[in-house]
């Protein structure tokens, strides 16, 4: 698998990171190397191995196989104050209830060495959660925005975010995703997304890493993924003129009802337009559109639920 | 702030309910055995009581467990994972919070010893702390590795089923059981005659440095197959940290300095009555016995073992006779010779045997042989509802009763016994394990009248009671009586083994 080659150390490396559960293999043999200031989308369709290799990063589950370095340590000897610079947010994460948001970020901010009081309670009237409210109380998104107000003042390096857009409205997600890119340029903060929201990290997300049943399917610069795949509209019978070498690029859409009329290209750039303009000038001219994440996501049949 | 220290703020403000209940559970042992209120039997103490029962077995286990559990090992979505709180630092707050309930409950004992004049006993009860927690550590052990209460209840049961079906499919695999009951003999390694407080000092401080080291290896590690198999082989540890079973290597009549002696033969049986027990009624024998000096030693006392009677034909009758284990003085009988006294020795009932004892017949007796100083420690007037506090040991007359000119007295007691304490009297069979031994006196320079036992009876806690009663003098005035408390100090302890021979069983 093709990774970006940087000078500093990589935040985050797996090096054939492989956990099995009895017979089942949920992470298989995944290489991938992150680095400070990226922004790495992980997709993958539930069961994909996304929030095991969370776990496995942050040593709460064994690799049965290979490495996983966090900030240049391996994950199996990572505890207590290794994680100042890992900041970890999960849907399903059970925040104590009986809190209330105040005393739960304060409780959270007396782990941390470098706590910024300021951007908690930034977040906390960005998000417009009342601090005396019980966590209890809130709702999912709200519990969510609690996550990423007790994580994110703690200034971490790295921050680890199973679906965090999961339960919120559209202006919060906005709002979050603004902070992460903002967070990632301005401080070179590392963040790694799982989400089933393609739409959401396409705009925030610097990489693409895909996941498919344990196995990393892609791993590539988002602009350069995106930037690759054109939608092709065909006028008259455009493709039959062309030489198969050049037609051989050009693959049907999945269509569940058969086969489908619209065809993609995988590998496009200015000079592979030019060589098919060329090659079909006379019969009609061939369109090239751009296309967004979750379509190509489903040009390639890539579950992602 | 140490995360520990955070972590366990955080706890004691949420389960602030628990140190409270513990509290409260304190204070209410400390009412109902430090003082002379809460000694007298009420339906008001008696569900105190009961409170109190139930707090000290219940709430440290769901307690213990639910605090382990809020940031247990187990659970992938919990919210102290990815963040920088070291797990060992997490064990380190439960254990102090177990540490502080546990405290509660021991100071609470420490309170009632103070306010029963037992100061002098304090340090075992302090030493008991780590006995008691020690024991509750289990209860961390197993929270760290559940999410919730149900979990944590279903694995022990599961445990408990796995551990039966365990032993019963071993069963039919094992041939030989005497081999494996061979092998558990031979692991015991400390001597036979060990005292029980040393054993108990030796496992407490076992269990304790084990109990810590293998939360602090799961914590660590989070290896739990690997912890339990570490468990398992404390388990065997602390067999091999037991004295050894050796019943028989001391020898009868030990020439021991230190043993109090008593030189004397079996002379008769007599049958002194009748006892009902869940064998039916049978009938109880006493042995006649004789000094080979002239006059009988004093405080001496003897605690049957065993008797064995040898029929002229060789056969020896030992299970069928069954051992009154009373620990019973030995003092001469008024009207009988000074150097001979009578002991309760056995029971059975011989007209189910098909033995000949219709002749002669050797009797050996096996017995435990004590010396105690007796001392007065206290006189109490004879009123109901009154107490008497010594060395951390609390006493009440709960009524009083003269029918004709006999007296019967009803005491109860609160003896707290501590592991770790040497336990010099262990007359089990007495009242108030023969701790105190009592008599009344009529009056102002009267002579004390001894207080015989009429029946015993104990709780599974440290409260007992007795029923006395003694033949009260003509004329006697009850209110001017007094009760008189004298405490035994075991001086000397040891074994004799006592037998007669050409001794005529009594005719049924």
């Amino acid at each position: 698998m093709e990774t970006t080659t940087s000078s500093p150390p990589p935040t985050l490396s797996l090096q054939k990171l492989t956990k099995k559960f009895r017979k089942v293999t949920a992470v298989d043999q995944v290489d991938l190397d992150i680095f400070p200031g990226e922004v790495v989308a992980l997709l993958g369709a539930n069961g994909s191995g996304k929030s095991t290799t969370f776990r496995l990063l942050l040593n709460i589950y064994q690799a049965t196989s290979g490495t996983a370095l966090l900030l240049g340590k391996d994950s199996k000897s990572l505890d207590g104050k290794d994680f100042e610079g890992v900041g970890y947010i999960a849907e399903g994460q059970k925040l104590p209830d009986w809190m209330t948001v105040g005393d739960f970020l304060r409780y959270c901010s007396s782990f941390y060495s470098e706590w910024d009081d300021t951007m908690a309670e930034r977040l906390l009237i960005g998000f417009g959660i009342p601090e005396k409210q019980k966590i209890k109380h809130l709702s999912r998104g709200q519990r969510m925005k609690v996550s990423v107000m007790s994580v994110l003042p703690a200034r971490p390096k790295i921050v680890l975010m199973d679906e965090p857009f999961s339960g919120l409205d559209v202006e919060t997600r906005a709002q979050l995703g603004n902070l992460l890119q903002k967070l990632s340029k301005d401080h070179g903060l590392t963040i790694v997304i799982t989400t089933h929201d393609v739409e959401e990290v396409e705009s925030v997300a610097s990489r693409l890493s895909l996941l498919n049943r344990g196995k990393l399917q892609v791993n590539e610069p988002m602009k350069e993924y995106i930037g690759r795949h054109r939608l092709v509209t065909f006028e008259h019978d455009a493709l039959s003129t062309l030489p198969a070498t050049l037609a051989n690029h050009f693959i049907s859409m999945p269509n569940l009802a058969g086969d489908s009329e619209e065809k993609f290209v995988f590998n496009y750039s200015d000079e592979f337009a030019r060589e098919v303009e060329a090659a079909s000038a006379k019969n009609g001219s061939i369109r090239f559109e751009p296309m967004n994440l979750r379509q190509i996501l489903t040009a390639h049949s890539l579950p992602l639920s | 702030m140490n995360p520990s220290l955070i972590i366990l703020r955080k706890d004691l403000r949420l389960y602030r309910w628990g140190w409270i209940c513990a509290l409260i559970v304190a204070g209410i042992n400390i009412y109902l055995h430090g003082t002379t209120h809460g000694m007298i039997e009420s339906k008001f103490t008696g569900s105190l009581q009961t409170l109190s029962g139930i707090g000290q077995a219940l709430l440290p286990f769901f307690l213990f467990a639910l605090v382990t559990q809020k940031e247990n090992l187990v659970d992938p979505e919990a919210y102290w994972l990815g963040r920088p709180i070291p797990r060992l630092q997490i064990l380190s707050s439960k254990l102090i919070f177990a540490a502080i309930i546990v405290g509660i409950f021991t100071l609470g004992d420490v309170a009632v010893l103070v306010l029963n004049g037992g100061a002098d006993r304090v340090p075992y009860a302090l030493g008991g702390f780590f006995a008691l927690f020690a024991a509750w550590l289990s209860v961390v052990f197993l929270g760290a590795q559940t999410k919730s209460l149900p979990r944590l209840l279903a694995l022990i049961f599961l445990f408990y089923i796995g551990m039966m079906i365990f032993g019963l499919l071993l069963a039919p695999l094992v041939s030989n059981w005497e081999i494996i009951e061979e092998i558990v003999k031979v692991l015991p390694m400390l001597p036979f005659d060990m005292a029980d407080h040393h054993v108990a000092l030796i496992h407490t401080i076992f269990w304790t440095a084990a109990s810590i080291s293998i939360l602090a290896f799961y914590y660590k590690t989070k290896k739990r197959k690997t912890a339990w198999l570490i468990l398992a082989a404390c388990g065997i540890a602390t067999i091999v940290l037991s004295p050894r079973d050796e019943r028989g290597a001391f020898s009868p009549n030990s020439d021991k300095d230190s043993e109090p002696r008593l030189s004397a033969t079996i002379i008769g049986i007599s049958k002194v009555g009748t006892q009902t027990s869940n064998r039916g009624e049978t009938n109880r024998y006493a042995l006649q016995l004789e000094s080979s000096e002239g006059t009988l030693p004093e405080n001496i006392w003897l605690q049957p073992n065993s008797v064995e009677i040898t029929l002229e034909d060789g056969t020896e009758l030992s299970e069928e006779l069954f051992p009154i284990t009373n620990s019973q003085k030995v003092h001469s009988t008024p009207g009988q010779p000074a150097n001979e006294f009578q002991i309760d020795a056995f029971h059975f009932d011989p007209q189910y045997a098909d033995w000949d004892l219709a002749s002669p017949v050797q009797v050996d007796l096996y017995s435990n042989i004590k010396s105690y100083s007796g001392k007065e420690v206290g006189r109490i007037p004879l009123q109901v509802n009154q107490s008497f506090a010594n060395s951390g040991n609390r006493i009440l007359i709960s009524s009083y009763g003269k029918a004709g000119e006999q007296l019967s007295v009803e005491l109860s007691a609160y003896l707290p016994a501590m592991i770790l304490e040497p336990n010099k009297i262990e007359g089990f069979n007495q009242a108030f394990k023969g701790i105190y031994s009592f008599g009344l006196s009529t009056g102002p320079g009267a002579v004390v009248i001894p207080l015989g036992m009429r029946g015993m009876g104990f709780s599974m806690s440290s409260s007992y009671n007795a029923s006395l009663e003694v033949n009260l003098p003509r004329g006697t005035n009850l209110k001017e009586c007094e009760l008189v408390i004298y405490k035994r100090e075991l001086l000397q302890s040891g074994y004799t083994h006592i037998s007669g021979r050409d001794i005529q069983f009594p005719k049924n």
